[in-house]
C-alpha cells in the first residue's frame, strides 16, 4: 500500500524525518507558535468558564403546582419539553455548563413540590403557564414576598431620626 | 469509608437545640448502558412515576433540617448532532452486521476490514463487481435505537441528594430514591456513578466526585459524569408534575389554575387613586403588586376562613387610602386591627386627622372619646327627626322592636323632648348640659325630672307626657328601659356616650377626611353599640344631600366580621349598600361566610359589589362565591394557601375575569413607614383630636348631669317669664354654643352642617 503527499516526500516512510527535519529548522517559533495558542485557548477556556459563572449566578425559579385532576395528554408533555427545549435558545449565548434547564422535586415538611429552574434570561418562557391545569407561582411563593417599596405620593417616610417626634407635627 | 459524608454541616433550630448535625448522602445517576439503548417508555401516566419518589420523600423533617433533592437537568441538542451520532449508529450497525438481541450473527466487518473499506473509497476487498450488502432494517433499527429522526433529545444530568439528621437515614433514604429512579428501567436504566463495591457503595460521596457533586446541585452548572442523551418519552414521567395518577398524599397541588391577572391591572406603588390588592401574575408571569383604581370600586365583599387574610388586606387598603388623603372609617370588632396599624399611622399626614374610639373595658385614668347622638350642638331644630331617626333606628334595630310599636313610639318621644331640651341648653350657652342618651332613662323613670323638662318645652311635645304616656307606661316602659339598663351597665359605654358634648362625629369624618378607627369589642353590648354606630353612618351619609356632588369627599367604611355586625345592624347594610353610592361612602366588608349575612345585605352586597374576593372557603361557601367567578371551581377556592385570594374586581366599567392575589402582609408593604417610637405622639394626636377626657371625669359628670339640668332649668324660669328671656331657636351663632370644638388643624374647625 503506497500513500502519497504531493511535493513533500516519496513514501511514507520519510514522513518522520521530513518532520524532524522541519522542526529543528523552525524550532523557536513552533514553541513559540504552540505556547501562543496554549495561551490562547487557555484563557479563552477561563473566561467561558466565568462567563458560565457568572451566567450560573443568575438562575431563576418557579414551582409548577398541579390541580388536584391535572391529567396530561402525551401530546401536552411534549409540548412542554419543546417549551423547556426552547429555554436555551432563549437565554441567549450561554456556555452549555449554564444553560441547563433543572427540574427539582424536592420536598418541604414532608410534601413534594415541582419546580422548574433556568437561566434567569429565559425567566417569561420558564414562567408561561406549560400545561392547563398546573399552575405557575413563584418559586418562593411560601416564602416572605418581596414587594417593591411604597411611596405615598405627599407623604413620603419619616426619616429614621425624626420618625419618633411625628416629623415634629402634633 | 462510610458510604455517607459525616463531617457535615450544623443546623440550628430552636426547638431541637442550638446544633444539630447533618448528614449528606448523594449519587449521580447515568445511563448504564450506551445512550442510544431507549429507557422504559411507559404508557400514560397511571401510575405516576412521580408516586414513588414522592412516597419517598414523605418522612422528610425539613423542620430538623432534613431534606432530599432529585434533580434532573435537561439541555436539548440540535437535531444537527443527533443526526451525526445517527449517522455513527447506523455506520457501526453495517460494519457489526446481522444481530438480534444486540448479540452479532455472523460475519461482521472487523477493524482491518472497515479500514481498508475506507482507504478505498467504501469499496470493501475481494468484492469487486458484486452488488454492496445492505444491512437489514431490523439492524439499523437495533443499532440506531431510540435516535429516529423527528425526537426531541435532551442531554440530561440526573442528581440525587438527601440530607439527614443520621447517616443512616441519609443512606436509607438515598436508597428509597433511587429504587423509585428504577421505575425508569427498560432496555437502558439509570445507575449511580462512582465506587460500587457490593460492600463500598458511597456513590458521589468519594472525595474526589463530592465536590463537584455539590457544585453542580448548588449553582445548576451542567457537567455530566458521562454523555447520555435521551427522547421525551423516556423522561415523560420527569417532565411534568405528579398528575392525578400520583395517589401520594404529600404532593403540593392547588384547587385549580386560576387565570392570570387583567390586562390593565394597575401595578400598586403608592398612588392616591390605586386601592391596592396584594402580588399578581400577569399573562408574561411576571409578579407585581397590584391594585384597582379607586374610582371604579364602591362596595367589596371579601369572603374566607378566618385567619386567612381578609383583615390584613382591609387594613392595608384602609391605611393606604388614609395616606391618599380620604376619609376612612374601619370598623374593627376585635379591636386588634388598630394596634396594628397604629404604628403605620404615626406619621404627619395622618396624626392631624386621627381618630380612635375604643370601646375595650377601660380604667378609670384612661382617656376616651365622647359621642353623644342627643347632642344638638352644631345642629338646626329640623335636625331633631335625624337624630330621633338615629337613635330609634339604631336601639329598635338592635332590640328588634318591630312587634313593639308602642316601645318605639315612647322612645321617639323620649329622644324628641330631650333633642328639644338640647336645642334649649345650647340656646342658652350651656352645651355641657345637653341631655344624653342615659337621661332618656331618667325622663321615663323619674317623675319629677321629667315635669321639671316638659315645662321648658313646647305644647306639642309636652302633651304625649301628660296623657299619651301614661295609658303606655304599664306594658311598655320596660321593654324601652331594658334597651336603656344594658347601655347603663355598660362602663365603656357611659364614658363613651355619657358626655354631653360630642367629640366624634361621622359626618365631619366624612367632610374631612378623617381616619376613624372604632373598636367597639368589650363593651359588653357590642350588637347595641355597632347598630348605633352603623345607622349613624347610613344617617351622615343620607345627609350628604345637601352637599354637591363635587364636593362630596369619599369615606372608605371597612367592616370587619359584618357578619356580627348584620345581626344587630338589620337592614342599614343593605341601606348603605343600596343608596350611599351617590353620596361617596364606600364600603368593604369583610367576613367568613356569605351565607351567615341576612338574605337582603348579602343580595344588596352581591348585586353592587365592584370587587369581591374569597380566601379558602368550606366547599359549600366556595360553590357560592364560584358561581359568581367564571373559569374557577369551588376546588380552587377550597385549597387556596393562607393569604391566597381569588379576586374579581371591577376594571373601566367591567367586572374582570378572576385572579389570584397573593396578599401582602403590611409590616412588608409599609415597612418603610413603621414607626413604633411615633405612636405616643400619635396618642397625644388622637387627644387634641377627639378632646379625649378620662373615664372618671366623664363618669362622674354624667352622675350629676341630671341635677344640674334640673337646676338649670330651675334657675332659667318658665318660657317667657325667664330671666334668660325667651328661647330663641333662630340658628346661628349662640352664645357658648356656636362651636363645638377648636381642632388643632385649621382647616378642621367645625362650623354647623349647612
Amino acid at each position: 500500500m503506497r500513500l502519497v503527499l504531493p511535493g513533500l516526500v516519496d513514501g511514507v516512510w520519510d514522513l518522520p524525518r521530513w518532520l524532524g527535519a522541519r522542526i529543528a529548522e523552525n524550532g523557536w517559533w513552533l514553541a513559540a507558535g504552540s505556547v501562543a495558542v496554549g495561551a490562547g485557548v487557555v484563557a479563552v477556556h477561563v473566561w467561558w468558564r466565568r462567563q458560565a459563572q457568572a451566567a450560573l449566578r443568575e438562575r431563576c425559579a418557579v414551582e409548577l403546582v398541579p390541580s388536584v385532576t391535572f391529567d396530561p395528554a402525551d401530546a401536552e408533555v411534549e409540548w412542554f419539553a419543546g417549551q423547556v427545549a426552547s429555554v436555551r435558545s432563549a437565554a441567549g449565548a450561554l456556555p452549555v455548563r449554564a444553560a441547563a434547564t433543572r427540574v427539582r422535586l424536592t420536598c418541604t415538611a414532608g410534601e413534594m413540590h415541582y419546580l422548574l429552574e433556568g437561566p434567569a434570561r429565559a425567566a417569561s418562557l420558564l414562567r408561561m403557564p406549560g400545561f392547563e391545569q398546573v399552575e405557575v407561582v413563584a418559586a418562593s411563593a411560601g416564602a416572605p414576598s418581596t414587594v417593591g417599596r411604597i411611596r405615598f405620593e405627599g407623604a413620603p417616610p419619616l426619616p429614621a431620626d425624626t420618625a419618633s417626634l411625628l416629623g415634629g407635627v402634633r | 469509608m462510610s458510604p455517607v459524608e459525616l463531617r457535615k454541616t450544623t443546623v440550628s433550630s430552636a426547638c431541637q437545640g442550638p446544633e444539630r448535625r447533618l448528614y449528606t448522602a448523594r449519587a449521580e445517576l447515568v445511563l448504564a448502558m450506551p445512550d442510544h439503548r431507549p429507557l422504559a417508555q411507559a404508557a400514560g401516566f397511571a401510575p405516576d412515576p412521580l408516586q414513588r419518589v414522592a412516597a419517598a420523600m414523605a418522612g422528610v423533617r425539613s423542620e430538623e433540617g432534613e431534606q432530599a433533592d432529585v434533580v434532573l437537568d435537561v439541555i436539548p441538542v440540535s437535531a444537527g448532532a443527533v443526526a451525526r451520532r445517527r449517522r455513527v449508529l447506523m455506520r457501526r450497525a453495517k460494519q457489526r452486521g446481522p444481530q438480534a438481541f444486540g448479540e452479532q450473527l455472523g460475519g461482521g466487518l472487523g477493524w482491518w476490514e472497515a479500514l481498508v473499506e475506507g482507504l478505498n473509497g467504501g469499496r470493501r476487498p475481494g468484492v469487486r463487481g458484486r452488488a454492496e450488502r445492505v444491512p437489514r432494517q431490523v439492524d439499523v433499527k437495533e443499532g440506531v435505537g431510540k435516535f429516529t429522526p423527528g425526537q426531541q433529545v435532551f442531554a440530561v444530568q440526573l442528581l440525587v441528594r438527601v440530607i439527614a439528621t443520621h447517616p443512616v437515614r441519609a443512606r436509607a433514604r438515598l436508597n428509597q430514591l433511587l429504587a423509585a429512579v428504577e421505575v425508569f428501567a427498560g432496555e437502558n436504566r439509570f445507575r449511580p456513578v462512582g465506587p460500587r463495591l457490593p460492600w463500598w457503595r458511597p456513590y458521589s460521596n468519594v472525595w474526589w466526585r463530592r465536590r463537584s457533586f455539590d457544585r453542580r446541585l448548588e449553582s445548576g452548572e451542567f457537567a455530566p459524569a458521562r454523555r447520555q442523551w435521551v427522547t421525551v418519552p423516556e423522561i415523560a414521567g420527569l417532565l411534568k408534575p405528579p398528575t392525578i395518577g400520583c395517589t401520594a398524599v404529600n404532593v403540593a397541588r392547588c384547587g385549580g389554575v386560576v387565570p392570570a391577572a387583567p390586562v390593565g391591572l394597575p401595578t400598586f406603588t403608592g398612588q392616591k387613586d390605586v386601592v391596592p390588592l396584594g402580588l399578581v401574575t400577569g399573562a408574561d408571569g411576571r409578579v407585581t403588586f397590584g391594585g384597582v383604581p379607586e374610582a371604579g370600586l364602591l362596595f367589596g365583599a371579601f369572603f374566607g376562613k378566618s385567619g386567612f387574610g381578609k383583615t390584613e388586606l382591609g387594613l392595608l387598603q384602609a391605611i393606604c387610602r388614609a395616606y391618599a388623603g380620604a376619609g376612612v372609617w374601619f370598623l374593627d370588632p376585635h379591636g386588634e386591627a388598630l394596634a396594628r396599624a397604629k404604628p403605620y399611622l404615626a406619621h404627619p399626614a395622618i396624626a392631624s386627622r386621627m381618630w380612635e374610639i375604643n370601646l375595650a373595658t377601660p380604667k378609670m385614668s384612661d382617656r376616651v372619646a365622647s359621642w353623644n347622638p342627643l347632642a344638638m350642638e352644631g345642629r338646626r331644630s329640623e335636625q331633631v327627626q335625624e337624630v330621633i331617626a338615629a337613635i330609634v333606628g339604631g336601639l329598635a334595630a338592635a332590640q328588634e322592636w318591630g312587634a313593639y310599636p308602642r316601645a318605639r313610639s315612647i322612645l321617639s318621644n323620649a329622644v324628641r323632648t330631650l333633642a328639644e331640651l338640647s336645642l334649649l341648653l345650647v340656646a342658652d350657652g350651656r352645651p355641657d348640659l345637653q341631655p344624653t342618651v342615659f337621661q332618656i332613662k331618667s325622663l321615663l323613670m323619674n317623675d319629677a325630672w321629667r315635669e321639671v323638662v316638659i315645662e321648658h318645652l313646647p305644647p306639642e311635645i309636652a302633651g304625649f307626657w301628660t296623657t299619651t304616656f301614661l295609658d303606655y307606661s304599664r306594658d311598655a316602659l320596660p321593654t324601652v328601659v331594658q334597651a336603656l339598663d344594658r347601655l347603663d351597665n355598660s362602663l365603656s359605654l357611659r364614658a363613651f356616650l355619657g358626655s354631653p358634648r360630642s367629640s366624634y362625629n361621622v359626618r365631619r369624618a366624612m367632610d374631612d377626611g378623617r381616619v376613624a378607627f372604632v373598636c367597639p369589642a368589650g363593651s359588653g353590648e357590642d350588637e347595641l353599640i355597632c347598630s348605633l354606630l352603623i345607622f349613624d353612618l347610613f344617617l351622615a351619609g343620607l345627609s350628604r344631600k345637601d352637599t354637591p356632588p363635587g364636593l362630596r369627599r369619599a369615606l372608605w367604611g371597612f367592616i370587619d366580621e359584618v357578619a356580627a355586625i348584620d345581626r344587630a345592624a338589620r337592614d342599614y347594610l343593605a341601606k348603605i349598600l343600596e343608596q350611599l353610592r351617590k353620596y361617596q361612602v364606600r364600603l368593604m366588608a369583610m367576613t367568613q361566610m356569605a351565607m351567615r349575612l341576612s338574605e337582603v345585605t348579602r343580595y344588596a352586597l352581591m348585586q353592587n359589589q365592584s370587587i369581591l374576593s374569597s380566601t379558602a372557603a368550606d366547599i359549600d361557601e366556595a360553590k357560592f362565591v364560584t358561581s359568581r367567578f367564571s373559569h374557577v371551581g369551588p376546588q380552587t377556592i377550597n385549597h387556596l394557601r393562607q393569604f391566597e385570594y381569588v379576586m374579581s374586581v371591577r376594571l373601566k366599567g367591567q367586572a374582570s375575569s378572576p385572579f389570584k392575589v397573593r396578599g401582602v402582609p403590611i409590616d412588608q408593604a409599609l415597612a418603610d413607614y413603621y414607626n413604633p417610637r411615633g405612636v405616643p405622639a400619635l396618642e397625644a394626636a388622637i387627644d387634641t383630636n377627639l378632646e379625649r377626657r378620662s373615664v372618671a371625669e366623664i363618669v362622674d359628670r354624667l352622675r350629676t348631669l341630671d341635677d344640674d339640668i334640673a337646676a338649670h332649668l330651675a334657675v332659667r324660669g318658665r318660657p317667657g317669664t325667664s330671666a334668660t328671656g325667651p328661647v330663641d331657636r333662630t340658628p346661628g351663632p349662640r352664645p357658648g354654643g356656636e362651636v363645638v370644638h377648636s381642632w388643632p388643624d385649621a382647616p378642621h374647625t367645625e362650623t354647623d352642617v349647612a
